[in-house]
């Protein structure tokens, strides 16, 4: 299986909205996040003198919250303890590129200064 | 004490910017302006009943039907939980334990204190209730461990005839909470327990 099935099997079982909340919260944002993230800091890093920059600012604060990627790699560990018992697990590479995903991301978003992003963002746009 | 408020600044609390109390929107990130926002504690309690509403179904309804060579097996959070420890998986039953049980009956009662003294109180120890909150919104994702879990092992057993896993109402109800926990946090002003500071 894929990361992604373990949203859209929920549709499997009639249970749409809980799919679109779990899709969301452990695809969409952080994909949104990762691309918001790249954008800005490549916007920053040049200089690039764009209306576009406060916008997407605003994004990135809104997606911090909604960004649940951490705690599915929780899950995704319990999960494996629970499934131990019954059956055998092997690990896909996609595993560790996940938990490298995960914990990068973690790091970037802690890494954000609000203060400086906005104060930078104030220069280049006035 | 000199405040933001006493001077007549009001800050944005999106990107942290005091601005002169006449301004109505922030001119750096746009959001609009408030010295305290407009009915928060209104909506914290709406948010917060509603969630204390998604606690019933969420611990008294199945979180997951496991079919195990044709017999239906019925899950709640709290049984998930009992089955683990006496499989002797202490870690994995304590993470869950904390996350699903304890976590979100904490942030709902923490909540109702915080709103309660910020209402009520006449003299708030703002430095420890600013810790709590901090906490509060800290821990607020941490809950969805097991709703994820749920999704994981939906996807993951599906062993047609011998062994398959589906989700039960629980888990919509139990995401609800947890959705509407955070709601409640983030609607809540922590500068409300500032005004009544000793």
């Amino acid at each position: 299986m894929t990361l992604l099935d373990s949203a859209l099997s929920l549709f499997d079982y009639q249970q749409d909205l809980l799919g679109i909340v779990v899709f969301t919260l452990i695809f969409a944002a952080p994909l949104a996040l990762l691309c918001t993230q790249c954008t800005l800091l490549f916007a920053l890093l040049r200089r690039t003198h764009s209306r576009g920059l406060r916008p997407l600012a605003r994004l990135l604060h809104a997606l911090k919250t909604w960004n649940m990627i951490e705690v599915f790699l929780i899950s995704v560990f319990v999960s494996a303890a629970k499934l131990a018992s019954m059956a055998q697990l092997e690990l896909g590479i996609a595993f560790f590129a996940f938990v490298a995903f995960t914990l990068c991301t973690l790091i970037s978003v802690q890494l954000v200064d609000t203060v400086q992003l906005w104060r930078r963002i104030d220069r280049l746009t006035t | 004490m000199k405040t933001a408020s006493s001077e007549g600044l009001v800050a944005c609390v999106r990107c942290t910017r005091a601005w002169p109390a006449p301004e109505q929107h922030c001119l750096l990130c746009g959001k609009a302006l408030h010295p305290r926002k407009p009915h928060s504690l209104q909506a914290t309690w709406a948010f917060l009943i509603t969630a204390v509403v998604c606690y019933f179904p969420a611990n008294f309804l199945p979180i997951m039907h496991t079919t195990r060579l044709g017999q239906v097996q019925d899950n709640t959070i709290l049984g998930g939980v009992l089955v683990l420890w006496e499989y002797g998986a202490y870690p994995t039953a304590l993470v869950i334990f904390v996350a699903s049980v304890i976590i979100p009956v904490a942030k709902i009662l923490a909540l109702v204190w915080l709103s309660w003294s910020a209402a009520h109180s006449e003299e708030v120890p703002a430095d420890r209730h600013g810790l709590l909150f901090n906490t509060v919104e800290l821990v607020g994702s941490w809950s969805m461990v097991d709703v994820f879990v749920v999704a994981l092992l939906v996807a993951l057993v599906r062993f047609s005839g011998i062994l398959t896993i589906a989700p039960g109402g629980a888990a919509l109800a139990f995401c609800g909470m947890v959705i509407f926990t955070m709601l409640a946090a983030r609607a809540f002003d922590p500068r409300l327990l500032w005004d009544k500071a000793t």
